[in-house]
């Protein structure tokens, strides 16, 4: 709340929506690089320091909830170099199971901007619901949060940090074959 | 009945053939429920996931969900998740803590052993129910080194017999310390559209997908150099199987260390003097040569592993065209922070969902179930015929059914011979106590 706040004590509502804005045309590009698996422009941007993160998930009682953490079971837990890999896999020529292309449509919505901890970055939270189709007939949903820190890198953006939180517990999928 | 009699041509073991009806019939996919999942030993969790009393996790004997619950006794206990009321599942979390199970439904409550200890407007029950005949059913429970198994079958060998010579095997992850094992960061789940024995054979035997099926991820690892030789057909490397559960890999002590440590020298360094310690409790040839070398493994039915990878998993069926995965990290307690952190990263780098090697499994495991729907294709037999009949049983250095190099079927058509001693039998007399 106190982010909120200074959000509104320290920007007018015109430079609020300005970057909500900014935010929004960053997304859509990013989601576009995934859809079209432009990979270049995705780690464009990204920050060379990223932390990006998709804990899995189980069903609890609430009394044993407990906070996600990287020590658990992670479906992400990756740093730029650890992205790049997994993205090598894919040119090696040798990914069977990628020829034919998975067809992926990225949709990020509902994105709310706060200030960040630090000078020059931003929090901002967002839902994802990615769609993959493959072959004749295999389809899959994903949707999940998304809690990115945006560091401002000269009129657009790099992904400092992001945490995937998805709403499956069991992946009903066979893979996980995508980025959000 | 027509049917079944049919069923014992399946699998030919002489000349290494399959019926692809296996994977595909709804009947047969009934019988491994009735005769394998309720008769068999059945992994069901590590020790280390219920540590305490009122500890508890669910998962699935067959299709049978189940509690497995630590009891104020210290007892694990393993009894069906369904009321004995109206029959609604009683537990809908997959793990916690709990002094007792309530059903949603009427409050019937029970024990963290399965008894039934009351229920909601109780009074009325006066003279119509004796609550000790309706508690719920437990199977037998017993441990092999941290790992429980349970089973629903009074008549079945105890668990150290089932596992018969692959104890042998097992204790090269087992027992490596003196403080044994433990999992890890929880449990990963994803569902597969296949037959669950596809996930059970290629870990049993499939070493030959390796450099195929997974030439991707093994070139990513190299990140453009030279694709190291994990995997060498060493003329060493071999199949062993005893009782239907199977070992296969290698015995240059070097593939699996060289994989996961890729970037990290520490982790090559800490396994070198963990190789040593090992070796007091193991002897040379399991502490040098089997561990540390690729390798993959499967207990019968349906639960599998990767020494060194550390990937421990089981395959639930969930009809003939559909199982669940659920996998875990196990590490040895002793293990410093960094080392399980670097662990448990390369684990899921490697074997999750998302991972290098695991994507491409399950792509061929679907598409090996789903072409079965044609019924032309479905009559042709597969293929299992890979050096069927090099088995030797005298090993100079390896228990039970040993088969050298490891590209080979032997493996998987003894675990096919252990279904097939399941399916066909009436009760566990007529199962061979050792194969």
């Amino acid at each position: 709340m106190d982010n909120e706040n200074n959000t509104k004590e320290t920007m007018t509502e015109v430079d609020s929506m300005l970057l909500w804005y900014r935010v929004n045309q960053f997304y859509n590009q990013e989601a576009r690089a995934l859809d079209e698996e432009d990979y270049a422009t995705w780690f464009s941007m990204l920050a060379e320091d990223i932390h990006y993160w998709m804990p899995s998930r189980e069903s609890l009682f609430r009394k044993d909830e407990t906070a996600d953490s990287v020590k658990n079971m992670n479906h992400y837990n990756e740093s730029l170099p650890s992205l790049q890999l997994r993205v090598a896999r894919l040119h090696t020529g040798a990914a069977w199971s990628e020829d034919p292309r998975t067809r992926y449509r990225h949709i990020v919505s509902n994105v709310e901007v706060n200030t960040g901890d630090k000078a020059g970055e931003i929090k901002v939270r967002s839902n994802t619901l990615v769609y993959r189709n493959r072959l004749e007939r295999e389809e899959y949903w994903l949707l999940a949060k998304r809690e990115d820190v945006l560091r401002d890198d000269g009129g657009t953006f790099k992904v400092a940090t992001r945490k995937i939180t998805p709403d499956f517990s069991t992946l009903l999928s066979k893979n996980l074959n995508v980025f959000l | 009945m027509h049917a079944f009699d049919e069923l014992k041509n399946m699998v030919d073991l002489k000349n290494g053939r399959i019926d692809r009806r296996i994977f595909w019939e709804d009947w047969i996919y009934q019988l491994e429920l009735e005769k394998i999942f309720a008769k068999s030993w059945i992994f069901v969790a590590h020790e280390s996931q219920i540590p305490k009393p009122g500890d508890f996790l669910t998962t699935y004997m067959g299709q049978d969900n189940v509690i497995v619950s630590r009891h104020k006794d210290h007892e694990i206990h393993v009894f069906t998740n369904s009321c004995t009321h109206r029959g609604n599942r009683i537990c809908f979390a997959d793990k916690g803590q709990a002094r007792q199970f309530t059903c949603n439904y009427h409050g019937w409550a029970f024990g963290t052993d399965g008894a039934l200890m009351g229920m909601h407007e109780e009074t009325h029950y006066e003279g119509h129910i004796n609550k000790p005949d309706w508690g719920l059913q437990n199977a037998r429970v017993e441990t092999y080194k941290g790992l429980v198994f349970a089973c629903f079958d009074d008549e079945a060998p105890r668990l150290e017999d089932f596992l018969g010579d692959f104890r042998w095997y097992l204790d090269v992850i087992l027992d490596q310390t003196e403080e044994g094992t433990e999992f890890i960061g929880g449990t990963m789940k994803n569902m597969f559209n296949a037959n669950w024995k596809f996930g059970a054979e290629n870990f049993i035997g499939d070493s030959l997908h390796v450099g195929w099926t997974h030439a991707s991820g093994a070139k990513a690892v190299s990140m453009g150099g030279e694709v190291p030789e994990y995997m060498p057909v060493d003329p060493e490397s071999f199949h062993a199987n005893a009782n239907g559960h199977g070992w296969e890999g290698g015995t240059d002590g070097l593939g699996t260390l060289e994989l996961i440590s890729s970037g990290n020298p520490a982790l090559v360094d800490y396994f070198e003097k963990e190789r040593a310690k090992m070796a007091k409790r193991l002897g040379d040839l399991r502490a040098r040569k089997l561990y540390g070398s690729v390798i993959s493994a499967t207990v019968f039915p349906n639960f599998s592993f990767l020494p060194g990878i550390n990937t421990m998993r089981t395959w639930l069926p969930k009809g003939p065209r559909q199982f669940e995965l659920r996998s875990w990290t196990m590490v040895n307690k002793d293990m410093p922070d960094h080392i399980r952190d670097i662990v448990q990263n390369a684990c899921m780098t490697t074997f999750s969902p998302s991972g290098i090697f695991e994507m491409d499994d399950g792509e061929n495991w679907e598409n090996a179930t789903l072409s079965n729907e044609g019924v032309v294709t479905r009559k042709q037999s597969l293929h299992y015929g890979l050096r069927v009949g090099t088995i030797r049983r005298d090993d100079p250095e390896f228990p039970g059914n040993v088969s050298k190099p490891m590209y080979s079927d032997v493996n998987q058509l003894a675990f096919y011979q252990r279904w097939m001693d399941f399916l066909t039998a009436d009760s566990w007399a007529d199962i061979p106590k050792i194969r």
